[in-house]
């Protein structure tokens, strides 16, 4: 889920020649990840699994901040004041995970200013779920029902992930992620249960145009995910894309009826041989554009992330000369 | 595709119009149907808790507007920290003011269905909260922290008064509030001692408060907070019922 | 890693958490702040944002002297005694510090 564009990224060669002592860590080091064992951050690991992680944690990271911008949208127009109130304790949660997952990559040698600057020079991606708009209030509670609810299917199992840095954020993420889903959905059965026609238009509407973008929330089909496979092997990736999609839409299918919306999907239908819902194609076109820059809102997201940080330029450095200027004179002192 | 995302006002808007946007593209909750406003009853206790409700429930607003867009990702989880305080303040302030004016009116109905010269805050709180503008492109975060010192200050004064109100639900509302309002103090203050440092580079504060003003502004404001009251001295006249 | 890259990065904080009195002080992560006060300040907001009257502790993260157990007697490790690899932990004399 945030692997997206890894796939792209310029494959790192493996050196040709390496010493005896790198070739026994290593050794070590897969034999305690077969163990299930947890790598912390002064162990020995392969460069290649720092990097896979520094940059999956952080993509993760940059997905809770940008992530904040579709339903920011609505907090100063949200219809009740309890609700004004459940969303902005919401988006401040997601400002909280950002935060563990960006001390989780530095954990890692890198630094936050570092991942920032991937992130705003588009180098680094976010995932493409927050590249689209919130047009209603109905918006709001399918982004909590839906994407909240695949982004917990994937943050469950990463609580077993081998980086224990990463895994010990996702068990506080996920202790917090309890609510985020269940107001969505409460909001939605409200409007469906208490609402006019139109409201109920309104949340099946916004249940049509989240829908797909949910699936693809959770990456390209197993067969091509090229990377999935060593990250499976490290202990970083702990379930498939195909079967986590696959789990969300049975889970979603049953919460579907309960709110008595359809799901814009005529091939969705319960296959007794498989135990699973089947469902239709995936325009796996409109992913790659959008993982690629031209979805609805890319750049009004990202040049909402790159204003807040140069606009708030000066501000971190008028805090830095000040913290500088008292620490020289209590050393004077 | 096209964008068809819309950004929320930043434009001085009155707030009870701006606030009912969101009524009618939602869900109504309230038992009488959206746009038919309310109008109160003329109780003096009513109108003198809603002057702090609705200065709470104002600046929230405002302050919710930064949210994602803060200097630094620490400093926006603050930010929305402060807001929230101030919603649930407001909440209370809102509810019971309802009960005090008498005609069963609850705070959805009160913070969404005024009309606009009905709402009692102070116009400060109204000022938008520029997150950039023609003659401070690099955005107004020095206007939050002004603002959010002033406010503070102000309530503070109230809840501290308020605390042994007669009317025990103000009372019991002014607890929590005053610890709140005490901390975000103390978070400002740090801001504004690094601002006053460099208003020199900066010239941020001085677009906000005149020049000539800017540190006995800051000076009296700082020490009229930092001045303690506990040797049995009457407090100011301030009614609480 | 250029010292340019960091010198304007407001510094890495460790935190430490006690929930209640009578409990251990718990690491729950990190945070940027300028400086100490802030520091504290900032903790409360991010990591103790559903706790009322906790304990918090703020360390720069350089500070902190750790001992790992690991594969240390294997490959010599530059960071041996700090907390984790971060690219402001050692400031390096400017004529050596350009990688």
């Amino acid at each position: 889920m945030y692997t997206q564009a890894m796939d792209t990224a310029p494959k790192e060669e493996r050196k040709a020649v390496r010493s005896l002592e790198e070739a026994e860590l290593e050794r070590r080091f897969d034999a305690k990840i077969d163990e299930g064992g947890f790598i912390e951050a002064k162990d020995w690991m392969p460069e290649h699994y720092r990097k896979t992680l520094v940059r999956q944690i952080s993509q993760h990271a940059h997905s809770e901040i940008v992530g904040m911008l579709p339903e920011a949208n609505w907090v100063t127009r949200a219809p009740t004041l309890k609700r004004k109130t459940i969303l902005l304790a919401k988006i401040q949660d997601e400002a909280g995970h950002g935060l563990y997952l960006y001390s989780a990559a530095e954990t890692l040698g890198t630094s936050r200013d570092e991942l920032l600057a991937a992130l705003h020079s588009g180098k680094a991606k976010y995932s493409s779920i927050f590249n689209y708009p919130t047009l209603t209030w109905a918006d709001v509670g399918v982004i909590g029902w839906l994407v909240d609810g695949a982004a917990i299917m994937n943050q469950v199992p990463l609580t077993r992930c081998s980086y224990a840095p990463y895994a010990r954020a996702m068990v506080r993420i996920c202790r917090e992620e309890s609510f985020h889903q269940r107001q969505g959905f409460d909001a939605l059965n409200v409007m469906m249960r208490e609402g006019t026609p139109e409201q109920r238009a309104m949340v099946q509407d916004a249940t049509n145009r989240w829908w797909w973008p949910s699936l693809m929330m959770f990456g390209p089909p197993d067969g091509e995910s090229v990377h999935g496979a060593q990250s499976a092997r490290w202990g970083i990736k702990r379930i498939s894309n195909d079967d986590l999609r696959q789990k969300f839409i049975d889970a979603t299918v049953e919460q579907a009826k309960v709110l008595g919306v359809s799901l814009p999907d005529p091939d969705l239908k319960w296959n007794e041989a498989r135990g699973h819902h089947d469902f239709g194609p995936i325009d796996w076109s409109e992913f790659w554009r959008v993982v690629g820059g031209d979805g609805p809102c890319n750049r009004e997201r990202l040049g909402a992330r790159v204003k807040a940080w140069d606009d708030g330029a000066w501000v971190r450095e008028a805090a830095l000369a000040h913290a500088r200027k008292q620490a020289t004179a209590k050393e004077a002192a | 595709m096209t964008s068809t995302m819309t950004s929320s006002s930043t434009t001085a808007t009155p707030p009870g119009p701006a606030l009912a946007v969101g009524l009618a593209a939602g869900v109504s909750g309230a038992s009488r149907g959206p746009g038919r406003s309310v109008t109160l009853s003329g109780s003096r206790e009513a109108h003198w808790v809603l002057r702090l409700g609705d200065t709470c429930l104002i600046h929230a607003q405002r302050l919710s507007e930064w949210c994602g867009h803060g200097p630094i990702l620490e400093e926006d989880i603050a930010l929305a920290n402060l807001s929230l305080d101030l919603l649930g303040q407001a909440r209370a302030l809102l509810s019971h003011a309802g009960q005090l004016d008498g005609q069963g009116l609850d705070e959805d109905q009160l913070a969404f269905l005024r009309d606009e010269r009905d709402y009692l805050n102070l116009s400060l709180v109204e000022q938008p909260l520029r997150r950039s503008s023609a003659h401070a492109p690099g955005g107004d975060f020095a206007d939050v922290q002004v603002r959010n010192l002033l406010l503070a200050v102000w309530l503070r004064l109230h809840w501290q008064a308020l605390a042994s109100s007669s009317d025990a639900e103000l009372a019991a509302i002014a607890d929590p509030a005053e610890r709140e309002t005490t901390f975000q103090t103390m978070v400002d203050r740090m801001y504004e001692h690094g601002k006053g440092l460099s208003v020199a580079t900066h010239f941020e504060i001085d677009d906000v408060i005149d020049p000539i003003d800017t540190r006995s502004w800051i000076t009296s404001i700082i020490s009229a907070w930092a001045r303690p009251d506990r040797r049995g001295k009457k407090r100011p006249n301030i009614d609480t019922w | 890693m250029s010292r340019n890259d960091t010198t304007q990065e407001w510094p890495l904080w460790e935190v430490f958490v006690r929930p209640k009195a009578g409990l251990d002080h718990k690491h729950c992560g990190s945070l940027h702040a300028p400086d100490a006060p802030m520091a504290l300040q900032l903790a409360r907001e991010v990591y103790t944002r559903r706790q009322e009257g906790c304990s918090i502790w703020v360390v720069p993260s350089s500070q902190i002297t750790a001992s790992d157990p690991g594969d240390k007697d294997m490959y010599f490790d530059p960071m041996e005694d700090k907390v984790y690899r971060h690219p402001t932990f050692y400031v390096l004399p400017e004529a050596v510090d350009h990688m």
